[in-house]
């Protein structure tokens, strides 16, 4: 070799960085995609295409599984940064990315949309936007369906965008009360098996401002109404006296932590939140229902109809609802293999299910629970989990090899007060009281849980919490954020670390996998700590960044 | 306002994106000052860049000249050496010339790292000069080689060694070596030029923001033309805003880090443009805001000591600005319409902010500082000062306070009628 070409060699570092701006330049002329979204087939085999990720969860199966195998327990610390981009909004990052034929969809707190080039991390559109802000304010990704981009936003819009430019297609207050209602959840697209209207199942967030709970399905054309199930049983509807007077009117269960479906028998699983007001449970006489409830709903008619529901928590009095989306997998209990539903909640529970009669199978304490059976008092009392603590909505996975499910979870306590009434004030929290004060250490844990048993194969113990899900893969690793800014990789069959990365800021956001030009990828998004923050967190960044990482 | 948009670097691509170093570096590279005085940090940096890049091309030319005559690659070596060296060092033969300057690379480093503290940047220049060191010892063979190929191979090692104390961006997007420390630390920063705190936001270009030592980003003005830019670092994003054009360098993340309220500064969500559909818009009259005369309900004194109790205890949900980071905002013309849609009065807020602030720890501050941060409340809000202080009691009264657009005209800061005295 000349020295030239040492030289040039020697440059060709400089290669990644530079051709990456050259790349850019021709993004203006735009190089239309064959099929710019996923098809019917694509959505009912997600599962098992290692390369797409086109759920929320991966596939309808609610299972952060993925069947890409190049990242291994072996190879696993040679797991370095491919590439990290910052995006132009300061807030918590909660979103799952969807990623389709090299392109992923990422969301930041204010719902501003980016379609980033999957391999390097290249803004190709932007779409940007500034909604009024209830309370939280969160975005926890798009919907991908007929060339569109669907977001719900937190002014309580379901706007479609092309998913090829960005541009608005068309835009629709979808909501019925803009004072209390919004969207942080990822619309699901979702096509009937047996052909016919695709649609879009969105739940609105209003369970903590006085709303009741209520998922729609959506025409993606136009955002019109297919059909919707409300949470809470109205006059003459079965359960309705488990609502004392007229506490059903304003009474919480939101349906805002992502929709499984099993598609063979069109059944949709769906977690019902908290009831309302929270904290002063004496105005709401019962059991509350649907509220802190799973259930299953028969999808294949015009109307949902319900199969069955279990109550988790009757008449909770903290706060403490199922975020998780329900895990759908066939696991083995004791000899027998069994369709099993997983989910857990913020009062500590990992729960589990038959699938098809909604009976308990097995139930784990994953947190430290204290003080649950005293409802908050006036002048205030003690109870753990707080409501950031238990099991989040980030979700986790179920691994065959294994047995096991994957969850993570907090410990966190706190100090609770009731008010003396409850008063409805629009676009104000509707909690009558406050909500808890932490005390105490705030930690977290990652748990491998035997599906056949109940009993943990292993836990892992962090400092912090844990809130950032588990993602699962076929080669028997299990990827998952901390709070903190760290995102790890266990290996599935002992809880060892094998490899870690400090992103920068706070990881609220669950992990994903997926493949470009054959090449597999992890993704985390990590952004300000916002609602979650916590005295002992270390001092991060607060940009909003998302970060991938690869094999050399 | 402006959008805040991140743009792709493509429209301001020119030659200077593949310099290794433009703007702050070819902006500023002078011929090699011939005077007494000493150069600054900025210049003795650039200079040692310089001359290693002088005896990189020395070399490389000689390899190129495929010339048959040795004493070609011989004077190469030498006066790649003197351009490393500079006519202090052991192997400097003043009859060869030099590639570089009199002080050379190594006096140049040896300039700056010759004091008592230790700035960020001084352990990538160890590395840088014992890197060149290296390469002197191999260019010191090559100049003694008997066959072509002792030769090449003498200098190949020796450029490879150059390579890396010169720097230059690796695959994750950071810089090692001279560029390194000229693309994300203070040593990047030309005299003369405007300095800004690095964990704010630029307010005007051009400027460098500097934090710690750490060049966090460079901000040029937009507009039509072509801009000579520094070299993005890696970083993927160039972002426009307000006229400007924001290079965070490599090392952002990491001063992004050390000030943990950074994006706090920067005014994020609530804007009149896309405000939803359903809000009314803020009354130019008093029908159902503000009273047309508002309440005088706190005073200076209180409004400005929770400014402290906001910065400190609210700011990480509602923004530095008051502007909503996490949470709603909670001044400005998206707070006070949708105060004033919900038919919010000062009650309600009041309550509000007494009993279930910070969402994260309520009631956990003292009643005179949840007063002293509503006054500071009331004071962004537009609402007068007066002589009678916000009470830590309740006051029933509030309960006929309605909340809303004050009356007149707030230019206020941020574009979102947050009054310039709140
Ligand atoms: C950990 C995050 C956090 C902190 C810290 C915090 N807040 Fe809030 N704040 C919120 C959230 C979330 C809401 C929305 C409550 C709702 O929906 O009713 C809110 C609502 C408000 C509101 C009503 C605005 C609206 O549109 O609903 C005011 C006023 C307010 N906060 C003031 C304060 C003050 C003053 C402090 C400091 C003493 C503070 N906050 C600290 C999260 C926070």
């Amino acid at each position: 070799m000349t020295l030239r070409e040492q030289l040039k060699a020697g440059v060709a570092s400089l290669a990644p960085v530079a051709l990456g701006l050259s790349a850019f330049i021709c993004l203006g002329a735009g190089t239309a995609l064959a099929q710019s979204t996923p098809s019917p087939s694509d959505f009912l085999n997600a599962a098992s295409d290692p390369a797409n990720w086109i759920l929320p969860a991966k596939s309808y199966f609610g299972n952060h599984y993925t069947p890409a195998t190049q990242i291994t327990p072996e190879n696993v610390t040679g797991l370095h940064l491919a590439w990290k981009t910052t995006l132009d909004d300061a807030g918590p990052m909660e979103n799952s990315p969807i990623v389709y034929d090299g392109t992923m969809y990422v969301t930041t707190a204010h719902d501003h949309v980016y379609a980033l080039d999957a391999a390097t991390g290249k803004v190709k559109w932007e779409f940007t936007y500034s909604p009024h802000v209830i309370a939280f304010a969160a975005n926890r990704g798009i919907g991908l369906m007929d060339g569109n981009v669907y977001i719900g936003t937190l002014d309580g819009h379901l706007i479609a965008l092309n998913a090829e430019t960005g541009q608005k297609v068309w835009d629709k207050v979808t909501v019925e009360d803009t004072a209390n209602s919004f969207y942080t959840m990822a619309p699901v697209p979702y096509y009937p098996p047996g052909g016919g209207q695709g649609v879009l199942l969105l739940g609105v967030s209003n369970g903590d401002w006085g709303g009741n709970g209520k998922i729609t399905a959506f025409n993606p054309t136009d955002g019109s109404v297919v059909w919707s199930w409300t949470s809470i049983p109205g006059p003459g509807e079965p359960n309705h006296d488990s609502w004392g007077g007229d506490s059903w009117k304003r009474a919480g269960g939101s349906m805002w932590g992502g929709v499984t479906i099993d598609t063979a028998t069109q059944t949709m699983y769906l977690n019902v939140g908290n009831p309302t007001p929270d904290f002063l449970a004496t105005v709401r006489p019962g059991d509350n229902l649907y509220t802190d409830s799973m259930v299953a709903l028969d999808i294949s008619g015009a109307q949902p109809k319900l199969k069955w529901y279990h109550q988790f928590i009757p008449h909770d009095t903290h706060d403490w609802d199922p975020p998780m989306q329900p895990i759908l997998f066939n696991g083995k209990v004791g000899n027998t293999e069994e369709e099993l539903v997983a989910t857990g909640d913020k009062a500590g529970n990992f729960w589990l299910l038959n699938a098809a009669t909604g009976d308990l199978v097995d139930h784990t304490a994953v947190s430290f629970q204290k003080g649950q059976d005293t409802p908050p008092s006036l002048t205030g009392n003690y109870a753990c989990p707080n409501t950031l603590g238990g099991v989040e909505y980030q979700g986790g996975s179920y691994d065959p090899a294994t047995n096991a499910v994957l969850l993570p979870s907090q410990n966190e306590c706190g100090f609770w007060t009731a008010d003396k009434d409850a008063v409805y004030v629009a676009g104000q929290f509707y909690i009558a009281g406050a909500f808890p004060k932490l005390v105490g250490p705030n930690t977290g844990q990652m748990n491998a849980i035997d599906v056949s048993t109940g009993v943990f194969e292993w836990r892992h113990h962090f400092d912090l919490p844990n809130y950032g899900g588990a993602l699962a893969t076929a080669s028997g690793l299990v990827f998952s954020g901390n709070l903190g800014g760290t995102e790890n990789a266990f290996d599935t069959q002992t809880g060892n670390i094998l490899w870690s990365y400090d992103t920068g800021a706070y990881i609220q956001a669950p992990t994903e996998a997926y493949e470009v030009n054959g090449q597999e990828y992890i993704v985390v998004a990590s952004g300000a700590a916002g609602n979650a923050a916590i005295p002992e967190l270390p001092a991060a960044g607060q940009q909003s960044i998302v970060s991938t990482f690869t094999l050399k | 306002m402006l959008p805040w948009n991140v743009h792709p670097p493509a429209r301001f691509t020119g030659p200077a994106f593949f310099m290794a170093v433009a703007f702050l570096l070819a902006a500023s590279i002078l011929p090699p000052a011939a005077c007494a005085a000493p150069l600054s940090d900025h210049q003795a940096t650039l200079s040692a860049l310089s001359d290693v890049q002088a005896a990189i091309a020395e070399i490389v030319g000689a390899d190129q000249s495929y010339s048959t005559d040795k004493k070609v690659y011989y004077r190469a070596s030498q006066r790649a050496i003197n351009a490393l060296e500079g006519t202090r060092g052991p192997e400097y033969v003043a009859a060869a010339g030099s590639a570089g300057d009199a002080a050379g690379a190594i006096g140049h480093i040896d300039s700056l790292l010759d004091r008592k503290e230790t700035p960020v940047w001084a352990p990538v220049l160890d590395s840088a000069e014992a890197n060149i060191r290296a390469a002197i010892a191999h260019l010191a063979d090559a100049r003694h080689a008997h066959e072509l190929m002792d030769y090449d191979i003498a200098v190949s090692r020796a450029l490879t060694y150059l390579l890396v104390a010169r720097g230059g961006p690796a695959d994750i997007g950071a810089f090692g070596g001279l560029e390194g420390v000229l693309a994300n630390t203070v040593l990047g920063v030309p005299d003369g030029a405007t300095i800004a705190d690095g964990c704010a936001e630029p307010t005007a270009a051009p400027s460098y923001g500097v934090h710690g030592g750490y060049l966090a980003w460079v901000a040029v003005p937009a507009g039509e033309g072509t801009h000579q830019l520094a070299e993005s670092a890696g970083e993927q994003s160039v972002i426009i805003r307000n006229g400007m054009i924001l290079l965070p360098t490599a090392a952002a993340p990491l001063v992004a880090k050390e000030c943990n309220s950074h994006a706090q500064v920067r005014p994020s969500s609530p804007s009149q443009a896309t405000a939803t559909a359903t809000l009314s818009q803020p009354a130019k009259t008093t029908a159902s805001g503000a009273d047309s005369a508002p309440p005088a309900l706190y005073t200076k004194a209180q409004a400005e000591a929770g400014a402290q109790v906001f910065a400190s205890k609210c700011a990480l949900c509602h923004g530095a600005n008051l502007q909503g980071t996490a949470a709603p905002s909670v001044a400005g013309t998206d707070f006070l319409s949708t105060a004033q849609h919900n038919g919010w009065t000062l009650e309600v807020i009041r309550y509000l902010v007494f009993n279930d602030m910070p969402f994260n720890a309520p009631a956990s501050l003292s009643s005179t500082e949840y007063a002293d941060v509503l006054a500071f409340l009331l004071a962004s809000n537009c609402y007068p000062a007066g002589d009678k202080p916000f009470p830590t009691a309740d006051d029933p009264g509030f309960a006929n306070v309605k909340l809303g657009p004050v009356p007149g005209s707030h230019p206020g800061k941020n574009q979102f009628g947050v009054c310039p005295d709140g």
